[in-house]
C-alpha cells in the first residue's frame, strides 16, 4: 500500500496541528470554505499520495522554483510529501539509465493512475532534435509518458502557451503539450512561472476529489483563472476615478495610483497575482509598484514593450475567446445575450457561500 | 483588513444616482481623455440605485468600468476598510467581496468590479440591460444553476443540514 499524505508527514516529524492548518489554507486557496476542510483532511490522511511524473521541456525551470518554495506553513516538506514524485529529473537522486529505467517503473506500476506534470513545451522542428532528453526528443516522452496517465497538467505558460521560446519567429517550432496530447485532459495552469499557491491548490483538488478542476474554454481551472488581475486590483478605485501614474516616480506614482498609463496588463490578464498574492502573500508586481507584465497570457513575449500602453484589448487573442459576449442586436435576443454578459460576471465573482445570506454583518 | 462599525461617514440621505452620474462625466471629461480602452457607445449611467438594509446599492456603468457600488446612508453603521482593503457584503445572492474606495466629491463607496474594460457592448442600451440583469441577480436569492457544481456543491448541501454537537464532534462531517 502506497503511503498516504498525511503518514508521510508525520515520518517527518510534522504536528498534526499545522497539517490542519495546511489543510485550511488550502480549503481558503481553492475558494472552498470551512465546510471543505475535514474533507481535504480525510483524503490527504487516507488516499494514497499521487503519483506524479514530472517531465522537463523547453523552459527554465521557474515552475519548480515556484512549486517547491510555496507559502504553505510547512513548506516544501508538505508540497513534496503531497505528492509522491516519482520521476523529476530536476530534484530525483537518479541519473541516466537509472533515472530512464525509474520512469518505466513509474509508468508500469501506476499504468492509469499517474498525473503527467509538464514543465516546459517540446520543440517540433526539425524531429525534435533541439530538445533531446534521455537520447530522444522531447514530444516523443511525453507522448510516451502521457498514454498511460489519468491527466496531465501543463505548467506554466511555456506548456500552457508557448512562452519565450514560441515568440516569433519560433525558430524550433515550440509547441504547447495540449497540442501534442490530444487524447487526454490537459489542465494548463499559465503564470510564468505560476503562482505556488494554484500549483499545490490544483494538485491539491485532484488528491482530494479524485477529479479535475472545472476548466474554462482555454483549460484553466476556473477557480484561479476566472478573474482578471485588474478585478481585484487594491489599485482599482484608481483606476475607476481616472487616477494614473503618468511615468514612474511621478508624484502619483507615490501616491499609489493606476499603473495602466504606464504599462500595466492588468486589465486582460487572468490570474489570481492581485487576490492570492506571492511570497506568502506579501505582494505581487503591482504592489511593488510595477505594471502586470500578462505573463498568464498567450504570446505575452509578442505583444509589444512591458511598458507599452495597453490599447488594443483584442489583440490579445485570449481575452477575445475567454469573454466573447457576441454581438448584441436590438431585441430579444439582444436582452438575452446582455444579461447572460451580466450573470457570467456575477459567477465570475465566485459568490461564495451562498446559503449564507443573512444580510449586512 | 480591519473593520470596526465606528462613527458612521456623512452618508447620502438622497438616492446618489445623479451624484455619482455627475461626478463620473466629469472624470470622463477631465481624466479620461486619450485612455483608448473606453466604450465610446456608452455613457455614465448609475442603473438601478436603491436603498437596501440602510445603505444604498446599485449598478454604476461608465464606458470604462461596470461595477456593483454600495454607498452609505446617514446614521447606519459603515464598516471602516482601508481602501482598496475589501469588506465581505452578505447580500441576497450570498458574500460579495467588495473593495472600499474613495471619492472626494462623495466620499466613502465600496465597489465590486462586474466588467473592466466594458468594450463588448455594442451600445449603451445592451449594457444597461447587462447591468440590470447584473443587479436582479444580485439582489435575488441564488438560483439552483448559480450553486457550486460537482464535490463543492455535495459538500455545501452537507454543510446545510442541521447537525449536532456531538455528530460535529464525532465528525460527522466527513463521514458522508
Amino acid at each position: 500500500m502506497t503511503e498516504t499524505f498525511y503518514d508521510v508527514l508525520r515520518q517527518r516529524g510534522i504536528t498534526r496541528r499545522s497539517f490542519l492548518k495546511f489543510c485550511s489554507m488550502t480549503a481558503a486557496t481553492l475558494g472552498l470554505g470551512p465546510t471543505a476542510v475535514p474533507q481535504i483532511v480525510h483524503a490527504l490522511e487516507t488516499k494514497p499520495r499521487l503519483p506524479v511524473v514530472w517531465l522537463h521541456g523547453l523552459e527554465c525551470t521557474c515552475c519548480t522554483e515556484s512549486f517547491i518554495r510555496s507559502s504553505a506553513p510547512l513548506a516544501s516538506d508538505v508540497i513534496l510529501s503531497m505528492i509522491s514524485l516519482d520521476y523529476d529529473d530536476t530534484i530525483m537522486a537518479a541519473a541516466g539509465h537509472q533515472a530512464e529505467a525509474a520512469l518505466e517503473d513509474t509508468i508500469e506500476k501506476y499504468k492509469g493512475n499517474y498525473i503527467l506534470a509538464c514543465e516546459g513545451n517540446p520543440p517540433l522542428k526539425d524531429d525534435g532534435i533541439y530538445c533531446i532528453p534521455g537520447g530522444k526528443p522531447y514530444v516523443e516522452k511525453v507522448r510516451h509518458v502521457a498514454k498511460n496517465a489519468k491527466a496531465v497538467i501543463a505548467w506554466g505558460s511555456c506548456a500552457s502557451w508557448g512562452c519565450v521560446q514560441a515568440a516569433k519567429p519560433n525558430p524550433t517550432q515550440a509547441t504547447p503539450i495540449h497540442k501534442v496530447v490530444t487524447d487526454k485532459p490537459v489542465i494548463r495552469v499559465p503564470g510564468c512561472p505560476p503562482i505556488a499557491e494554484v500549483m499545490t491548490g490544483v494538485v491539491a483538488y485532484v488528491l482530494t476529489f479524485g477529479q479535475i478542476p472545472e476548466l474554462d474554454r482555454q483549460g484553466r481551472p476556473k477557480m484561479f483563472y476566472s478573474q482578471r488581475i485588474h478585478d481585484k486590483c487594491y489599485r482599482r478605485p484608481h483606476f475607476d476615478a481616472g487616477q494614473f501614474v503618468e511615468a514612474f516616480d511621478d508624484d502619483n506614482a507615490r501616491k499609489g495610483y493606476c499603473l495602466y498609463k504606464v504599462g500595466c496588463k492588468g486589465p486582460t490578464t487572468y490570474n489570481a497575482c492581485s487576490t492570492v498574492r506571492w511570497n506568502e502573500a506579501v505582494s505581487f508586481p503591482i504592489g511593488s509598484g510595477h505594471g502586470c507584465i500578462g505573463c498568464a497570457e498567450d504570446d505575452f513575449w509578442d505583444k509589444g514593450s512591458f511598458y507599452d500602453r495597453l490599447t488594443d484589448i483584442t489583440a490579445f487573442g485570449v481575452e477575445a475567446n475567454a469573454d466573447k459576449v457576441g454581438a448584441v442586436v436590438a431585441g430579444a435576443v439582444g436582452a438575452a445575450v446582455a444579461a447572460h454578459a451580466a450573470v457570467s460576471a456575477i459567477r465570475r465573482l465566485g459568490s461564495k457561500d451562498t446559503n449564507d445570506a443573512k444580510g449586512e454583518k | 483588513m480591519s473593520t470596526t462599525t465606528d462613527a458612521a461617514p456623512p452618508g447620502h440621505a438622497l438616492n446618489p444616482a445623479p451624484l455619482l452620474e455627475e461626478v463620473f462625466r466629469r472624470i470622463e471629461q477631465e481624466r479620461m481623455q486619450g485612455i483608448p480602452i473606453l466604450n465610446r457607445a456608452l455613457e455614465v449611467e448609475a442603473v438601478g440605485f436603491r436603498e437596501w438594509q440602510g445603505k444604498w446599492v446599485g449598478v454604476l456603468l461608465t464606458p470604462w468600468f461596470m461595477n456593483f457600488m454600495v454607498l452609505p446612508m446617514p446614521g447606519t453603521a459603515w464598516p471602516r476598510v482601508q481602501r482598496g482593503d475589501t469588506h465581505p457584503w452578505h447580500l441576497p445572492l450570498g458574500r460579495m467581496d467588495c473593495m472600499a474606495g474613495h471619492e472626494e466629491e462623495f466620499g466613502d463607496y465600496h465597489m465590486c468590479s462586474l466588467m473592466s474594460p466594458v468594450l463588448q457592448f455594442e451600445d449603451h442600451e445592451a449594457a444597461r440591460i447587462a447591468a440590470r440583469a447584473a443587479l436582479d441577480a444580485v439582489m435575488s436569492p441564488p438560483r439552483g444553476d448559480e450553486s457550486p457544481k460537482g464535490p463543492v456543491r455535495k459538500l455545501a448541501e452537507g454543510a446545510r443540514k442541521p447537525m449536532s454537537k456531538r455528530d460535529f464532534l464525532a465528525g460527522k462531517l466527513f463521514r458522508e
